[in-house]
């Protein structure tokens, strides 16, 4: 039988999306080392998008609704329910117009800042770098919100057409949709995208990128590469890796901690990461946190009982 | 257009509490349990295909697979009120399908399913063994699925759940009852099985050292 190494069960969980970050730096160390392991990894990487295709040689019947299988009811609001309620009231902090982005950054008012015409006009800020040990938030004139790692560096670089910065380190983007594509340029390469959101690492030839939602097109010297949500894409040395799916996005966004960004999100999917969130928001009351989300997605908001209910609105606006 | 940054705060990095509920999946068993309809589509819409075509791949019989996947979602929904939320929904219904599959494989009519079927692939791969290398995605995935349908027994069970069937390494553990170390390490095997036996078809010009 084939002898099992201490690299294989590392190998298995990368090619998961589920080593550890410690995990890939020793197998990266290890793809290093020989040509041999390099193409190793490579073909099992093949191998496992191809098993991932499988289920395409079944034809597989359509599948019934939830009110087929199921006697028929009316469908209720959406309904975000809460682990635990907060009663010390926050500092008021939402005034804003309703937007399609709110930013909730722990220990300040981001939402109320947004847009104020107190704010210089182009503040003329061209690079943002962070320490160890902070993170940074802010948001670009055609609306895209950046949250900024540690140890991380973003330019902002002029360009006519295209919108562009540059990263080195790690940064959360949230997208706005303008029409034209938004480009993040760094060593290792270029990612493409037109509204959307995304986890993206850089540091020198290296670069990972996790889109949580939309669609990214990766670019290396050689390569490009189409990602889309729920995908992981992965340059090492300036070479493009074979995509991998990750089974928890969630996990890659947890970083940036008490923040939510929002460009055009559908709410059910709004609402799952509100949830995930909201167990953070230590300072903030829940009614404030409602009335920020439902200015993000434009609905309606009640707060009973704990549960907090958002019915979408007819025609976008707010109050 | 312009793109210069309009505001720019620092604050202090804080770490979230490692137990932070992770998931897409606790949101979704929290939602069936209330009774909300629309989470048992989201849930039909992810996960209805593999489902059919996991069960197919082990009872032989798409219509058989059908039915029993549908059970699965009945029966998840009546027992709604029981969920755990701190347990997979996904592996819930894996759990369901894959007990029942094997109900159904005692059975003789699906042995004698499988021995056709079998039989059959025995003699294709015999007649396509000529054309290597310029296969179409088709066939290509035929020999996939056939590599890891002769797999040893566990081996092909952690292999199918956790790359065909895109589970997580912690619900495939849940769905087979054994440690997550433990389904890490038959992946890892059938890894390199498959590898061994696929070569020719995962192997690239590139490739070369």
């Amino acid at each position: 039988m084939i002898p099992a190494r201490t690299v294989d069960p590392l190998l298995a969980r990368s090619l998961k999306g589920e080593a550890s970050p410690e995990e890939e730096a020793t197998l990266r160390e290890w793809r290093r080392a020989s040509p041999e392991n390099d193409i190793e990894y490579r073909q099992l990487a093949r191998l496992v998008a191809w098993a991932a295709r499988v289920p395409e040689l079944i034809e597989v019947p359509p599948r019934p609704s939830a009110a087929e299988l199921i006697a028929p009811g009316g469908l209720g609001p959406w309904v975000i329910p809460l682990r635990r309620r907060f009663s010390r009231p926050g500092m008021a902090w939402l005034t804003a117009a309703a937007a399609a982005v709110v930013v909730v950054a722990g220990g300040f008012a981001y939402a109320q800042l947004r847009g104020q015409p107190t704010a210089p006009p182009g503040l003329g800020i061209r690079e943002i770098t962070t320490s160890k040990t902070e993170a940074a938030t802010f948001e670009l004139a055609d609306g895209t919100v950046i949250r900024l790692a540690p140890s991380s560096r973003l330019q902002v670089l002029a360009g006519r057409s295209r919108r562009e910065v540059a990263l080195e380190g790690r940064a959360f983007f949230a997208v706005a949709h303008d029409g034209t594509p938004f480009v993040i340029r760094t060593a290792a390469g270029e990612v493409a995208v037109l509204g959307t959101r995304l986890d993206l690492e850089a540091r020198g030839r290296d670069l990972r990128v996790v889109v949580v939602e939309g669609r990214v097109a990766l670019s290396t010297a050689r390569q490009r590469t189409q990602l889309r949500a729920g995908e992981m894409g992965r340059v090492l040395n300036g070479a493009a890796e074979p995509v991998v799916k990750v089974p928890d996005v969630d996990s890659f966004v947890e970083w940036t901690g008490t923040f939510l960004a929002f460009q055009s999100t559908p709410l059910h999917d709004a609402a799952r990461e509100i949830e995930r969130v909201y167990g953070w928001f230590r300072d903030k009351s829940l009614a404030e946190v409602v009335d920020v989300v439902c200015l993000a997605v434009a609905a309606r908001c009640s707060i009973e009982s704990g549960v907090v209910r958002i019915l979408p609105e007819a025609h976008g606006g707010g109050r | 257009m312009g793109t210069s940054p309009i505001i720019v705060r620092s604050e202090p990095v804080r770490r979230p509490p490692p137990d932070a509920p992770s998931a897409r999946d606790a949101e979704l068993a929290q939602a069936i349990r209330r009774g909300d309809e629309r989470a048992l589509d989201r849930l039909l819409a992810q996960r209805w295909a593999p489902l059919v075509s996991y069960v197919a791949g082990r009872v032989g019989d798409v219509e058989l697979a059908k039915d029993i996947t549908q059970e699965a979602f009945v029966r998840l929904w009546e027992r709604r009120h029981e969920i755990d939320p701190s347990r997979s929904v996904v592996a819930y219904l894996y759990q369901v399908v894959r007990r029942r599959a094997i109900d159904e494989l005692r059975r003789e009519a699906v042995r004698a399913r499988w021995a056709e079927r079998e039989h059959l692939h025995a003699s294709e791969d015999t007649a396509g063994e000529a054309q290597m290398g310029r296969l179409t995605d088709h066939e290509i995935l035929a020999r996939v699925g056939r590599a890891i349908g002769q797999l040893p027994g566990r081996r092909r069970e952690a292999f199918t759940l956790v790359h065909v069937q895109e589970l997580s390494y912690r619900d495939a553990a849940e769905v087979m009852g054994i440690a997550p170390q433990t389904v890490a390490n038959q992946v890892a095997a059938a890894l390199a099985q498959l590898r061994c036996e696929l070569k020719q078809l995962i192997a690239e010009p590139t490739d070369v050292p």
